[in-house]
């Protein structure tokens, strides 16, 4: 088993003291902030349905946060896309589960379903930005190249905090861009983006996530479009803030090393699907599903002969099709065949907060295999191989 | 932006020159002039002219001076008296013709241009945010039909229909018993009334092309990373369309003022012909068939203009909607 060595050194690793103090993930809601539980999102195109987002759950904490990644189109940013009720109808649709946010009302605390709250109501327009802000993966586009950069913060902090005066507003967006290091923001704030470089333009649009400070920020591979030192400074500068705001932070990315630099837990996704959820040291430690073991033997290490990186063979099977079994089983290496593609594997706690989705390490099933099973003697084989 | 503006104006004035050249010699190209013309129609219907008779009207006419004599001749006519020179055919100065013209062409154009834009860019809007819905369909049905049939037809059958069915006729500009009596109110909306009919008929393929081009762009803007933001930050559907891609989908319209404006002018030919309205449409038409060469090269010279002001027009309503299209200008 390959120990990942994240790429880009850039603080202390705080989360090495981080201790689970939940018993139960799915129980201690004191300090919660948003609960997902099972939630589907479809795509309902010519070609078929996709299942872009298919019985995912997870939960993040008040100030902690997870981080997800996966393969490209597994279904990560749709997941993130589904708290803010943004994806794109038709042809996408949220037909299950529950986004559960923990909010605080007028009358104490309160818990709102958004799957439950029309998408262009005033309810959920109210959650955007105010509770859940988001950073997307391309800043040269994020911005509206007809108004100002400041314009654009402006519209959000009056949208959301009533009562604030335009001057008000200005002050304070050009407070926030100070804040993420742009320089001269008092000059800035009247910025066309065309006038600001990638890196600006990200910084700028931090600034604006984070304009009507929200409890939940949603970073969507924020750093893919910015070359390695810009990304470096756009990581630290959301680390930074989460803790000044103390926000949740939800990072996407399929960089696993960004992912481990950014996150107190990891869930891995493919297709759509949850296949191990854990703490980031437990992840990178013991990693426990196939797919994440084979995800960690990709990352290049920096110790060591140089060797050819190992790749996960197969591609990524066709979204249309439904999979009835696990839907890494067509790449899997230890695959066990008759029950991998047979049944949907379940969500199984082999310690209080790391939780995968194999059937390696669900016994009671596995030992019904053999009676299924017509070759027995390749499926030992593919098991013992598979233990380790 | 000033600066931006002078310097477009300033260059304008040689493109000006230029098209005053090519105005007048595209009329000059075609063998012959008014007075053979003339001469040749005097011949087919038996009457004989003897060639000093020929001769003294080519003098008269000063059709014996060299191209570029009557060139500057004309152009000191325009630039110092505004003297567009004579109409032949009529007889009459060109600028009475054109003064009589040009102000009802206009008119009708540009209220045929607005009553496009605000038919064609609410459905076009509607046509993309409802993409594939059943209005979306009648609307494409619609605007193709709009497009594909020729206006004159339109206006023949409008005209005969609304004629069969009210017993109005629609043609000309007043009803006969308004026709010399002079200015009233009646006469007003007597005039209104037929103004109607061309101005739907002028405006329906620009309508249909806009609708088009409003529905693609519009497409093509929301699907940008931008209205994404602009819907997570939680402005209300209607209010983010209209402040972020719509601004974005309209300049490539307002780009083509420049050239809708003369198309609007000439393509009404037909339907100002077939519906009996004094526009510049018609009497163009008539002036390259007689070879009444000032009046022609004046028209289309005027044409020729209102294209390039129509496009400095739309530049710089761009340059006030675009920044990156203002910076870009005064950076260089």
């Amino acid at each position: 088993m390959v120990c990942a060595t994240p790429r880009i050194p850039i603080r202390d690793k705080p989360w090495l003291d981080w201790s689970n103090q939940n018993d139960n993930i799915m129980t201690n809601s004191n300090n919660l902030f948003i609960e997902v539980r099972n939630l589907q999102t479809y795509f309902y195109l010519y070609e078929g349905t996709v299942r872009a987002v298919d019985g995912v759950s997870y939960n993040i904490e008040k100030g902690k946060s997870l981080g997800v990644i996966g393969e490209s189109g597994c279904g990560k940013s749709v997941t993130a896309q589904s708290i803010m009720r943004i994806v794109p109808t038709p042809p996408g649709k949220e037909v299950g589960g529950e986004v559960l946010l923990h909010l605080q009302g007028p009358n104490g605390p309160q818990i709102v379903d958004v799957l439950k709250l029309k998408a262009d109501s005033e309810q959920m327009r109210a959650i955007r930005w105010k509770e859940v802000g988001m950073i997307f993966q391309e800043p040269m586009t994020s911005f509206s190249p007809l108004f100002t950069v400041g314009n654009q913060i402006i519209e959000a902090i009056l949208l959301h905090i009533p009562g604030t005066t335009k001057k008000a507003a200005r002050q304070q967006a050009i407070e926030l861009l100070g804040k993420v290091g742009i320089p001269q923001p008092t000059r800035l704030v009247d910025a066309y983006p065309h006038q600001l470089s990638g890196g600006m333009r990200q910084r700028a649009m931090i600034a604006m996530a984070l304009s009507c400070n929200p409890k939940l920020l949603i970073a969507d591979e924020p750093t893919t479009a910015l070359d390695v030192t810009i990304e470096a400074q756009i990581l630290e500068l959301i680390r930074s803030l989460q803790e000044e705001f103390g926000m949740a932070l939800m990072y996407i990315s399929h960089d696993l090393a960004v992912v481990s630099e950014m996150s107190d837990d990891i869930m891995v996704m493919y297709l759509g699907r949850v296949m191990e959820h854990a703490p980031m040291e437990e992840m990178f430690n013991n990693p426990l599903h196939p797919y994440t073991q084979a995800l960690w033997r990709s990352i290049p290490k920096i110790e060591g002969p140089l060797a050819r990186l190992q790749t996960i063979s197969g591609g990524l099977p066709n979204p249309y099709l439904i999979q009835k079994g696990c839907p890494f089983f067509s790449r899997c290496e230890k695959r066990i065949p008759g029950l991998c593609d047979g049944a949907r594997p379940p969500l199984i706690e082999v310690s209080p907060s790391h939780t995968v989705s194999c059937f390696l390490y669900d016994s009671q099933a596995r030992s019904k295999v053999p009676t299924e099973q017509p070759n027995a003697t390749q499926q030992s084989a593919t098991q013992q191989s598979g233990v380790s | 932006m000033l600066a931006y503006i002078a310097r477009r104006i300033v260059t304008l004035i040689p493109i000006l020159l230029l098209i005053s050249l090519v105005s007048f010699l595209v009329i000059q190209l075609p063998p012959g002039d008014w007075v053979t013309r003339q001469i040749n129609t005097l011949k087919l219907s038996g009457i004989q002219v003897d060639e000093g008779e020929a001769m003294r009207l080519t003098k008269m006419y000063g059709l014996d001076k060299p191209i570029s004599e009557r060139y500057l001749t004309w152009m000191k006519g325009i630039l110092f008296d505004g003297n567009f020179g004579w109409s032949f055919q009529w007889n009459q100065n060109v600028n009475t013709l054109l003064a009589a013209r040009i102000p009802l062409t206009m008119a009708i154009s540009i209220a045929a241009l607005l009553l496009s834009w605000l038919i064609s860019i609410p459905i076009g809007i509607y046509s993309a945010t409802h993409q594939y819905s059943t209005w979306d369909y009648i609307f494409t049905f619609i605007g193709f039909i709009g497009l594909a049939t020729p206006g004159f037809l339109v206006a023949l059958i409008l005209a005969w229909v609304i004629f069969a069915t009210t017993g109005f006729s629609p043609l000309g500009l007043n009803s006969s018993q308004y026709l010399d009596a002079p200015a009233s109110w009646g006469k007003f909306i007597d005039l209104l009334k037929h103004l109607i009919l061309p101005l739907f008929i002028i405006s329906l393929s620009s309508t249909g092309v806009t609708i088009r081009v409003m529905r693609a762009n519009l497409l093509d803007e929301l699907k940008k990373q931008y209205v994404i933001t602009a819907r997570a930050k939680g402005l209300s559907e209607l209010g983010l369309l209209i402040k972020y891609p719509v601004r974005m989908a309209i300049n490539p319209i307002i780009s083509t003022v420049g050239w809708v404006l003369p198309g609007l002018v000439s393509g009404e030919v037909l339907v100002s012909i077939v519906l009996g309205i004094q526009t510049t449409g018609p009497l163009l038409l008539r002036a390259t068939l007689e070879q009444d060469m000032y009046l022609a090269s004046s028209i289309v010279m005027i044409l020729s203009t209102l294209t390039v002001i129509g496009t400095l027009i739309s530049d710089i309503l761009l340059a006030a909607l675009d920044p990156r299209i203002r910076y870009g200008g005064t950076a260089k």
